[in-house]
């Protein structure tokens, strides 16, 4: 087990780290995305004097950008909210800033590139260009990635805030439209919230909170953020049960969406690679949502090898292979052979014809 | 204490492709490794006086500087710098190396080191005051800041304040000294005991050349002083030297657009610049000859 996923099970055991296991876990920490949220598991042992300033400057650094993150994006999801409401519109706000906006404890030092908001399919292409006059504008240029949203993603291209930078995906559904799975999305959004403080923008319930989070990472093809997003829902699911809500309520609106095969993975997995505490009979009552047995072994071999930091120090070629299958696999989810195979073709051959085309310019490195 | 100049040209060869080049620069402690060998020449002439780290000791950055491999091996080699896994930058020619992990460990220390707030400026000190000279690229600041070092002035960094949130005393950060184009000539010219290294025209920003940091610099690394003066240095071939006090918002604001960090840091950022800018005096120089601003900033420091 690698010393990110030991603290962060059991983080007592830092005190008695020499040097080279916290230069460690500071680097696991850092390439998986997981450092502020390690330095918030880890702050009493500081303030009680167990870890050095020198070492404690790196967590704490990396908790202040969080903080920035948190503040500016609830600043753009007013901004948002504002303009909404003049224009009366509507949207579920997901993952990372949902979290963030109602302080639930999975958003605490967690990091996140981009705000993902949910939209009436209906409404998609109005919101999209009255966005433009809140700054947003499309980011992809490209003709084929743009039919490539259009016809068959779950979202529109990304947008762009010309002056902050920000990124906002606009969804209409949770999964492409390509997808083998479908999710009954009206259901999965039934029972929203509106966010504290605002009129137009929601959150979605406790039991969808999880299924989409699951969603999200089982249909993924690549896992940089992996364990980073596993400890998202095992951060969903103690919440979820620190606030009394049941199993029942949850496998019914997973049943009631089609997600339960989605249920059945983030269970099994938080479980197994990090803590869920349920009872026998909860995770028998699941075991019926299980793939067959060849395909639990393939997905078992993979998960369990893929959720482990994405670091030089994890790396095995277990996990090489597991990263390769999982990228196929992920394709495989999102769309159909036939439709796959002729896309990946049209990829590669845009990407070597934009690499003849132009050099790339050299990153402005900082000023020497 | 054990200094790299301590070790054999074979030793830092050996370390420079196995457990690194571990070295501690002021608040800092930072190793690198390389499989570039002719990296070895200038690493030992800039860092010879420099304190070599211990097994026990906590390096902050690990950096990485790897060749490109396939067919960049062979055709115009190129040169990539990694902290830790992370690969932040595209990859440079080859000749650039030493120029890449000087840059590098600057963007190491700007991008993660948020307990200072950060501005990008020279940093030098007489008497125990110190003076900072932030600029933009063009400003002379780097020219200015070598020659004030060969007038004797003591150099906390080239390219770095770093204001303790706590204390806000400044901390030196002090790395061999990056000329550029004319000035590597003008500096070698007027201060025979700065002598730049070897010099590499590089595609962004022409000819560099490094000046290794005297060793008095080196000696009081771990001792942060407090700030007196903040200039902002304007040179103008043209310019007949000329200087105007500024207000404190007015210093205030041109120091933020000078910092790494201000805005991530957030409400705290506010309240360390202000402190840092009430405890200082802030002028604009313009000038076209090095010694009229020395002379300038020799005064302002005897006052």
């Amino acid at each position: 087990m690698s010393i990110l996923v030991k603290t962060w099970k059991n983080p007592a055991r830092c005190i008695d780290y020499n040097t080279q296991q916290w230069q460690l876990l500071i680097h696991q920490s850092r390439a998986s995305y997981m450092l502020p949220r390690m330095a918030n598991k880890l702050i009493t042992y500081y303030q009680n004097g167990k870890i050095e300033d020198r070492i404690w400057h790196h967590f704490s650094s990396a908790l202040l950008v969080a903080k920035r993150q948190v503040e500016n994006t609830s600043m753009e999801l007013n901004k948002i909210e504002v303009f909404f409401e003049q224009k009366e519109h509507q949207a579920v706000i997901l993952k990372g800033a949902a979290y963030s906006a109602t302080n639930l404890s999975a958003s605490i030092g967690r990091t996140f590139n981009d705000i993902d908001i949910l939209v009436d399919k209906s409404s998609v292409d109005v919101i999209e260009s009255e966005l433009w006059f809140l700054g947003f504008m499309p980011m992809k240029e490209d003709d084929y990635d743009k039919l490539y949203y259009r016809q068959w993603m779950h979202e529109i291209p990304p947008l762009q805030h010309i002056k902050r930078k920000t990124v906002l995906d606009v969804h209409h559904n949770i999964l492409p439209l390509t997808s083998a799975t479908t999710v009954n999305v009206e259901k999965l959004t039934e029972h929203s919230t509106l966010i504290p403080g605002y009129k137009k923008l929601s959150i979605l319930s406790p039991q969808a909170l999880i299924l989409h989070s699951a969603t999200h990472l089982f249909h993924e093809g690549e896992f940089d953020k992996g364990i980073r997003d596993l400890i998202d829902l095992e951060l969903l699911f103690q919440q979820y049960f620190q606030e009394k809500y049941t199993f029942d309520d949850l496998v019914t609106l997973a049943l009631a969406t089609g997600l339960e095969r989605e249920l059945y993975y983030a269970i099994r997995y938080v479980h197994n690679v990090l803590t869920l505490e349920l009872t026998e009979d909860e995770l028998r009552r699941v075991d019926k949502f299980s793939p067959k047995k060849l395909n639990l072994a393939f997905l078992d071999f993979c998960f369990l090898t893929i959720f482990t930091p994405n670091h030089s120090s994890c790396l095995t070629w277990k996990k090489s292979l597991a990263t390769n299958l999982l990228y196929w696999r992920g394709h495989l989810l999102r769309m159909p052979l036939k439709l796959l195979i002729p896309h990946l073709f049209k990829k590669s051959y845009m990407q070597i014809r934009d690499s003849l085309k132009r050099p790339k310019p050299i990153e402005e490195t900082f000023n020497g | 204490m054990q200094t790299l100049k301590d070790l054999s040209e074979n030793e830092v060869k050996h370390r420079l492709q196995t457990s690194g080049i571990a070295l501690n620069i002021g608040p800092f402690n930072i190793s690198f490794t390389s499989d570039y060998l002719p990296l070895t020449k200038p690493v030992r002439n800039l860092y010879a006086n420099y304190p070599l780290l211990n097994d026990v000791d906590f390096v902050d950055f690990n950096i990485r500087l790897l060749r490109s491999k396939g067919i960049r091996r062979y055709i115009k080699p190129q040169i990539n710098f990694y902290f830790d896994d992370n690969c932040p930058f595209k990859p440079l020619p080859l000749n650039e190396a030493f120029a890449l992990l000087e840059w590098g460990m600057n963007w190491c220390i700007g991008a993660h080191a948020h307990q200072f707030l950060i501005i990008h400026s020279a940093v030098l000190a007489k008497n125990s005051k110190v003076l900072i000279l932030p600029g933009d690229p063009g400003s002379g600041k780097s020219t200015l800041c070598a020659a004030l070092c060969g007038e004797g002035w003591k150099l906390l960094s080239d390219e770095l304040a770093l204001v303790d949130k706590a204390s806000g005393l400044i901390y030196p950060v002090g790395r061999p000294i990056s000329l550029k184009n004319k000035s590597i000539d003008i500096i070698k010219n007027k201060y025979q005991h700065l002598q730049p290294g070897s010099i590499v025209s590089t595609l962004t920003k022409g000819d560099v050349a490094h000046i290794s940091l005297p060793e008095y610099c080196i000696d009081s690394m771990n001792t942060p002083l407090p700030a007196a003066f903040i200039i902002f240095p304007k040179y103008n071939s043209n310019a007949t030297f000329s200087f105007e006090a500024l207000t404190k918002p007015a210093a205030f604001l041109k120091t933020i657009e000078n910092s790494f960090n201000y805005s991530q840091l957030g409400q705290e950022g506010f309240d360390v610049m202000g402190t840092l800018i009430d405890s200082v005096q802030s002028y604009n120089i313009f000038y076209s000859n090095l010694d009229s601003a020395i002379e300038f900033i020799n005064q302002q420091m005897e006052l």
